[in-house]
């Protein structure tokens, strides 16, 4: 293999692979990317076996080949070189010449016949001649889907025993609508869009790697429309010369419509950035294992306190539009800030509250499709 | 509030206190609370409890002491002491809702207040010195802000030792305050009479009369091998004590072992009684509401029944059953369903006179995440609810404004704390 490519490109490529493969090491080649070159295009492909990426990228190639080099070590190479154009050649063994200007790397290649590549969207698209009775489209805006991402997926359980929360849902609650929903358990976060043409049987669970990089994938072209594939096993988005696919989490996801009130006793309003503000303020005496806060109601005030035994205590007050009886409920702060976080900036939040065991629930007039539902803690 | 009776030796200042232990102890206190809320029995003679058969004195004024009456006495040998005596039954809640505000006059002074009982507390004045001043300007001080608060009158003991500081504020009543500084604890000992130490009750006061051990300084002049080969480590303990060490530090409810509830029946109960079952359950309830007070759950379970059958010597068989639990608990329903659980499995055809509950094995409260999921997360939820509901409706209106169903045991005879 000898080829001479862009370093721009080549590099975003890279840096997308970066996200992809095994830090753990575990199975070297995982660690690795595949390049395989033809005459003037080169394939870039990194997994973990869960999520793959694969991109094309043009080249000016004098032998065509493959070779697998490590994806970090590459990257810094690129990251760091000087020149507008980086060249790779194979040598005798496994060795691969890095250049680029004057400067000069060998790296050993591991067998490309062993990289263990995902599916790519070529073959799938050739495989699925007739209409496939197991593939889904979604057809929607990237910046759309950037922000259903955005607004699910921080409560994804990080928890990887609990598989079945490890991921974002999927799903069409209703014809030409899409859903994402993701929950650990103690908050649910939930966004519907419109979706023309849109439907699907059952919903899939998307596992939150393959989402941040598709989110990273998106960021780039975020204007135009893409196009999100769910097929029996995998996933898959193809975004310009670039697809990032990743495996359906297996598992059933929680009935969520169950756990959403119908109704709190309490609502109050309240500006989006004077609460995220107060929050991380306020946040700062939760304690570092709970994280716990109390949020207390009372005529036209809205308090947030924390304690924190050893260090000392915080609290502000913001105002509200609240009569009825004073009334005080804990909850995990982060779950408060994340979801804070989540609604755009200079919105109103609205907080529906019942009583210190039942859930909360926060929503934006910004946003009516959007619900999150959080569980309070005993503090 | 009458003058200070303090009587001391003023000389404690050379000698450095290892630990400033008071012993606050409210006097007549049930019956002071009586005085204090209807003026019309200041100055009378008034006997508090005893309208059943058992019936006991549970506190006599001043004035009623005069005739010789006690507390513990039963209330028939009362009535023939003191004829004229005002009798008037308890009001628990009452007592209860003041020595709240005792309890919190206590605890302006130090975070470390061990309770005995409603009215009795040590409190380990170690390191206030510089916020109170000496020993004895803080016994000042803790009789001041009890009386500020309450309109009652505490006596207060103080020495480096729980048990001096008992015996203290024992002698020095009524109205006293008296302070034993550390080098003068073995000579004040010394003359005591040896019940007055703790831990010597009726049979073992007998077999150390037996043994020619009278004062408390027979006591610290005996033989430690010939005291610990009559009684083992009860021995050791004694003679550790009458010499003026006691090892037992103040612990405070926060950091205590273990919470007991128990009472004494007025007829004896066979074990499958309805009234057995209800007195538990009152019982569970009342230990998860001080556990939930206090911010600690408990593991473990035991069930203690003091059974009919007298052993002589005013002893009675004691059975205990304990068992632990996976996870920690402050729920009333769940010690319940465990002291429960035990009683079927004593198997006795015997009648009891006393049953209790206790819990041990605590851990603080930590905070907890509620679920979204689950249906065992939802009960726990509820569960949650329904104790909430239940701590506020009792801070309002007192612990028998509400119980569980099955629960009016409360009624049979009131429950004492016994830890």
């Amino acid at each position: 293999m000898e080829l001479k490519v862009g370093r721009s490109a080549l590099l975003s490529g890279l840096n997308l692979a970066q996200g992809i493969v095994e830090r753990r090491n575990t199975v070297p080649i995982l660690g690795n990317v595949l390049i395989e070159a033809s005459e003037s295009w080169l394939a870039l492909a990194a997994t973990d076996l869960e999520v793959g990426m694969r991109t094309r990228i043009a080249c000016e190639s004098a032998h065509p080949g493959a070779v697998t080099l490590n994806a970090h070590k590459l990257f810094e190479i690129v990251r760091e070189a000087e020149t507008d154009e980086v060249s790779l050649r194979s040598l005798d063994g496994d060795w691969v010449e890095i250049r680029c200007g004057r400067a000069r790397f060998k790296m050993m290649s591991l067998d490309p016949r062993t990289f263990p590549a995902m599916p790519t969207a070529a073959e799938k698209a050739d495989a699925a001649a007739p209409a496939d009775a197991g593939r889904t489209e979604l057809n929607i805006g990237a910046k759309v889907l950037t922000t259903m991402i955005d607004r699910t997926i921080f409560a994804v359980s990080p928890d990887e025993t609990r598989y079945n929360l490890s991921g974002v849902y999927l799903e069409c609650p209703a014809p030409d609508t899409v859903r994402m929903a993701a929950t650990d358990g103690h908050r649910l976060s939930m966004i519907d869009r419109p979706a023309p043409g849109f439907s699907m049987k059952g919903g899939a669970i998307l596992p939150r790697k393959g989402l941040n990089e598709l989110r990273r994938l998106l960021d780039g072209s975020i204007e135009g429309d893409t196009m999100l594939c769910v097929e029996a096993q995998l996933a898959w988005v193809l975004q310009g010369n670039t697809e990032i696919s990743m495996r359906r989490v297996e598992g059933e996801f929680p009935d969520y419509r169950g756990v959403i009130p119908k109704t709190s006793r309490y609502q109050v309003a309240v500006g989006r950035d004077a609460l995220l503000a107060a929050l991380k303020r306020t946040a700062i005496f939760s304690s570092e294992r709970y994280h716990g806060i109390r949020i207390t109601l009372a005529t036209n005030s809205l308090t947030l306190s924390s304690t924190s035994p050893e260090l000392g205590e915080a609290s502000e007050t913001i105002d509200v539009d609240f009569t009825g009886d004073e009334f005080s409920v804990g909850f995990n702060a982060t779950y408060l800030l994340q979801a804070a976080s989540a609604v755009s900036p200079e919105s109103e939040i609205m907080l529906g509250l019942t009583d210190e065991v039942s859930p909360g629930v926060l929503t934006t007039p910004e946003d009516s499709a959007f619900l999150y539902v959080v569980m309070p803690m005993r503090l | 509030m009458r003058g200070e009776s303090t009587s001391m030796k003023q000389n404690w200042g050379d000698a450095p206190w290892p630990a400033v232990i008071a012993h606050a102890d409210m006097d007549a206190f049930y019956a002071a609370v009586e005085q204090l809320d209807n003026p019309a029995l200041r100055g009378k003679a008034l006997i508090v409890g005893g309208s059943s058969r058992r019936g006991v004195v549970t506190s006599a004024s001043y004035e009623a002491r005069a005739y010789g009456v006690r507390a513990a006495m039963p209330t028939a040998q009362a009535h023939k002491l003191c004829p004229h005596g005002i009798f008037v039954p308890g009001r628990m809640e009452r007592y209860a809702e003041i020595a709240r505000e005792i309890r919190s006059a206590f605890e302006s002074f130090t975070p470390v207040v061990e309770p005995l009982s409603l009215d009795e507390a040590f409190l380990d004045l170690t390191g206030t010195q510089r916020l109170f001043g000496s020993p004895l300007e803080a016994g000042r001080a803790i009789k001041r802000e009890v009386h500020r608060r309450t309109g009652l009158v505490v006596s207060v003991g103080i020495a480096p030792v729980k048990m001096a500081a008992k015996i203290l504020s024992d002698l020095s009543k009524p109205d006293g305050l008296l302070v034993l500084g550390p080098g003068l604890v073995r000579e004040f000992l010394e003359p005591l009479p040896v019940e007055r130490l703790w831990g010597v009750g009726r049979v073992t006061l007998a077999r150390l009369n037996q043994a020619g051990i009278r004062s408390i300084g027979d006591l610290a002049r005996s033989d430690p091998a010939m005291l610990a080969g009559r009684f083992g480590s009860l021995g050791a303990h004694l003679f550790e004590l009458a010499n003026g060490r006691d090892p037992r530090a103040v612990v405070a409810d926060w950091q205590r072992k273990s919470y007991g509830e128990e009472n004494t029946f007025e007829h004896d109960l066979k074990l499958d009684a309805d009234q057995l079952r209800t007195t538990l359950i009152a019982h569970g309830e009342a230990l998860a509401r001080r556990l939930r007070a206090d911010q600690v759950r408990a593991r473990t379970i035991t069930l203690k029944l003091k059974l009919a059958r007298p052993l002589g010597g005013g002893r009675y068989p004691l059975i205990t059953r304990s068992q632990s639990l996976r996870g920690a608990t402050d729920d009333g329903a769940e010690i319940t369903r465990v002291a429960l659980g035990l009683l079927a499995r004593v198997g006795r055809d015997e009648k009891i006179r006393l049953a209790g509950v206790q819990v041990h094995n605590l851990e603080r409260s930590e905070p907890a995440q509620f679920g979204l999921f689950g249906p065992e997360r939802i009960a726990a939820a509820k569960h949650a609810r329904l104790n909430i509901a239940l701590d506020q409706v009792t801070e309002r209106f007192g612990h028998r404004a509400i119980t569980r169903g099955l629960a009016r045991a409360e009624k049979a005879a009131p429950s004492t704390r016994i830890k």
